[in-house]
């Protein structure tokens, strides 16, 4: 018979997670101000909402071309310093990179109509150069993450003379690979009609969206999960910092959203050649910087067939794959990324550099 | 706050721990039916005879504790958390409940899965105030709240109980029929206009209806097959001798079967009509209602929606031309400095018998080699960047032309 528990079993298990849920409580009304963010930086240029930073690291950097994190627009930055034993940054610093990383802040109603071209050639572009200045170099190692990823491709098709070396972490290339499921659930969405109505786009409808991508996991288990975690201050402590990097979920621009929706997951003309940004047609042929593509194996948001299309798509020929056996955000915070990932990219970068 | 917390938290471990020592006695002296009911202990007592009530106990410990938490995202997750406990609860009591009976296999799981199925069934049949929230083993109300929050950062707090929720309509054809031809009515008199517009805009918040019953309804339709599929994997446990040991991993086993379901369903043509359906509705909605509040503001002679992405979208594209002078002018200025460090600079030694002649004006190399490189073609200031040397960095920078076919013809 499968279900195997006498009736003093299952009140004990009812017990102990009364216990765990009380004891959780009292952790909870003591943890305090959740921080985000450990490792120093100095804001070296802003421009409107947007903010470059540039990490201290505890030793000189051993790469003489710095590195350029090109984060997505949809979540937050700090995921990737997001705990002093869970950082990407501080491990790419370990790793004798200079590292540099682009707040895009919080676009208002007064951004609705920043476009990709916007981002890419006004605010990116300013970011390489502002860089390549103060390094006075030809240019700069650009590591794109996610959606970020995309637009780091973009950029070096655009400019592929500022770029030194490419790297993409988790991201979209294909973004009609079978197992896309955000892509599949866009295609029958008027998008033209949600930027028209509410101009940017909410950050609460992508947590919508991104919650169903597997709802009785994250809208169920993960909750019931946490009573498990809750009697220690500090397990406790960091499972809420993931939450609220989960939820703080930036507003769209509502143009830059309408081209990437369409253009990207809509009409995939990325991989097409197709994207018009601006006064350039990307194509990726004209990407040449060397390329290291990283993706993860059971990443849910972008699949890893999404990722692998890039190989033999741009004009490179130097191109290495990473694959990772973890998830979308497990590739920055689990353990074994900060073992694996940041010292790959530093030896990585620095053989090419 | 803290403080009283603390006392708060010991009563209630003083409190369960009298509870569970009763509970566990009861249960080792095989008393089925003897409920430690009571105890004087709020929200434990079981509200029938022999019957436990973990989830109303759960339930009234967070009405107490959560007014003195403070709003923020750690009490966010914790009312999520006491959400999927209460669920735990309710499974742990069904399952308490079955064992007592004598008849635990079947009754446990078999009754429950059937529970489940008879409630995705009647959301199949007609969709009633939270009859959606109460399935789905607590996945739909959090689904439910989490579109809420959609709504309501759209300013949309009068339509989110819609639907599923509370100022639900009729969903029967029959219903539908009749609103249909209320709306169709034509308008007639003065307000004709206006009376339009507002059948116009009842006809978007019927069609978001049932746009929004049609997503429900596919979700309660993945909720059967999700139970079918949990039959068929509790009965190849079966065959195999596997057992399940605790309610967490009657829970686990839950999750992990849904959510292959889900991931089926969720790539069928059927989700992607009624999840891009639900959306466009909605927006349509949406668009109504903000055609009327312009029209309302603009009859106050106060800005419009319209009046201010037109402003919004003029700042923009001030924005970009302000960027495009920015560098024009960070460029120009910096050939202004090379001049003028040139003409700085000492003038060569002359031989003495020879009359000096004038210094001559030294090209600045990092002019030269930035006027020798590719223009960098931008679309809003082409004509004035396009002659100009890339910006900023102070070594010669000797970019690779771009491939012709990169640029817009």
């Amino acid at each position: 018979m499968p279900f195997q528990m006498r009736p003093d079993e299952i009140l004990n298990e009812v017990k102990t997670f009364n216990e765990k849920l009380a004891q959780g409580m009292t952790n909870l009304m003591e943890v305090g101000e959740i921080s985000t963010g450990v490792t120093p930086f100095e804001v070296v240029y802003t421009e409107d909402k947007l903010k470059l930073l540039h990490y201290q690291g505890t030793a000189e950097p051993t790469n003489k071309v710095p590195m350029l994190i090109v984060y997505a627009l949809v979540n937050r930055p700090y995921m990737t310093d997001i705990q002093e034993n869970r950082s990407t940054i501080k491990g790419l610093l370990d790793a004798g990179q200079d590292v540099y990383l682009i707040d895009w802040g919080y676009p208002d109603a007064s951004d609705r109509y920043l476009t990709i071209d916007d981002y890419l050639n006004g605010y990116l572009d300013n970011c390489v150069d502002e860089i390549r200045a103060r390094h006075s170099v030809d240019a700069v190692n650009l590591l794109g993450i996610c959606q970020g990823g995309a637009f780091s491709l973009c950029y070096s098709a655009m400019h592929p003379e500022k770029v030194k070396n490419l790297v993409t972490m988790v991201t979209p290339v294909d973004y009609h690979t079978p197992d896309n499921m955000l892509s599949h659930w866009v295609q029958n969405v008027d998008i033209d009609q949600l930027v028209d109505t509410i101009g940017n786009i909410p950050g609460e409808m992508l947590n919508w969206t991104f919650l169903n991508l597997k709802p009785y996991q994250l809208m169920g288990q993960k909750y019931l999960g946490m009573v498990d975690v809750m009697g220690d201050s500090q397990t406790l402590k960091n499972f809420m910092r993931m939450e609220k990097w989960i939820f703080d979920s930036p507003d769209q621009a509502g143009e830059t959203f309408r081209q990437f929706i369409k253009d990207f997951f809509q009409q995939n003309k990325l991989l097409k050649g197709e994207v018009q940004i601006g006064d350039y047609t990307i194509d990726l042929k004209n990407v040449t910087a060397p390329v290291l593509n990283i993706f993860a194996e059971q990443d849910h948001l972008v699949p890893p067939d999404a990722s692998r299309a890039l190989k033999g798509a741009t004009g490179s020929d130097d191109y290495t794959e990473l694959s990772f056996k973890g998830g979308h955000i497990g590739i920055y915070v689990s353990g074994k990324a900060q073992k694996t990932i940041p010292p790959a990219i530093g030896e990585w970068l620095t053989a090419r550099s | 706050m803290v403080d009283w917390s603390e006392d708060m938290m010991k009563n209630w471990s003083d409190a369960q721990r009298r509870y569970w020592d009763a509970w566990s006695d009861l249960s080792k002296m095989g008393q089925p039916g003897h409920s430690p009911a009571g105890l004087g202990i709020p929200g434990l007592g079981a509200p029938g005879f022999g019957a436990p009530a973990w989830t109303q106990g759960l339930e009234q410990w967070w009405k107490a504790v959560s007014p003195h938490t403070v709003p923020g995202a750690s009490t966010d997750a914790f009312q999520r958390m006491v959400e999927m406990g209460k669920v735990y609860m309710n499974l742990a009591e069904n399952a308490y409940n079955a064992q007592q009976t004598g008849n635990a296999d079947k009754d446990t799981i078999t009754t429950w899965m059937d529970s489940m199925e008879a409630g995705f069934r009647q959301c199949c049949g007609q969709l009633e105030m939270g009859k959606f929230g109460a399935h789905g083993f607590g996945v739909g109300q959090s689904a439910m709240d989490s579109w809420q929050r959609v709504l309501n950062s759209m300013g949309m707090q009068a339509f989110q109980e819609m639907g599923a929720g509370g100022f639900h309509m009729p969903t029967s054809e029959n219903w539908s029929e009749q609103l249909r031809k209320v709306l169709g009515t034509p308008a007639v008199g003065y307000n004709r206009e206006s009376q339009e517009r507002l059948q116009a805009l009842s006809q978007l918040s019927a069609n978001y209806q049932e746009a929004m019953d049609d997503y429900l309804k596919a979700f309660a339709k993945q909720g059967i097959e999700s139970v079918q599929a949990l039959r068929e994997r509790v009965e190849a446990m079966r065959n195999d001798g596997k057992t399940i040991n605790s309610l967490r991993e009657l829970y686990d086993l839950w999750v992990d079967v849904n959510e292959q379901v889900y991931a089926k369903f969720a790539m069928t043509d059927e989700y992607q009509v009624v999840y891009g359906d639900l959306v466009n509705a909605l927006m349509a909605l949406k668009q109504g209602i903000n055609a009327e509040l312009d029209s309302v503001y603009a009859s106050a002679n106060l800005p419009t929606r319209t009046e201010m992405n037109a402003a919004f979208e003029k700042q923009q594209a001030l924005r970009r031309e302000n960027r495009a002078l920015r560098k024009q002018l960070q460029e120009l200025s910096r050939k202004v400095d090379a001049l003028a460090a040139a003409q700085a600079a000492p003038a060569p030694v002359a031989p003495k018998a020879v009359e000096p002649k004038p210094a001559p004006v030294a090209e600045p190399p990092p002019i030269m080699l930035a006027e020798a490189t590719p223009p960098v073609a931008k679309p809003a200031i082409k004509a004035t960047v396009a002659t100009a040397a890339p910006a900023k960095p102070k070594a010669a920078a000797k970019p690779k032309a771009p491939r012709a076919s990169t640029k817009k013809a």
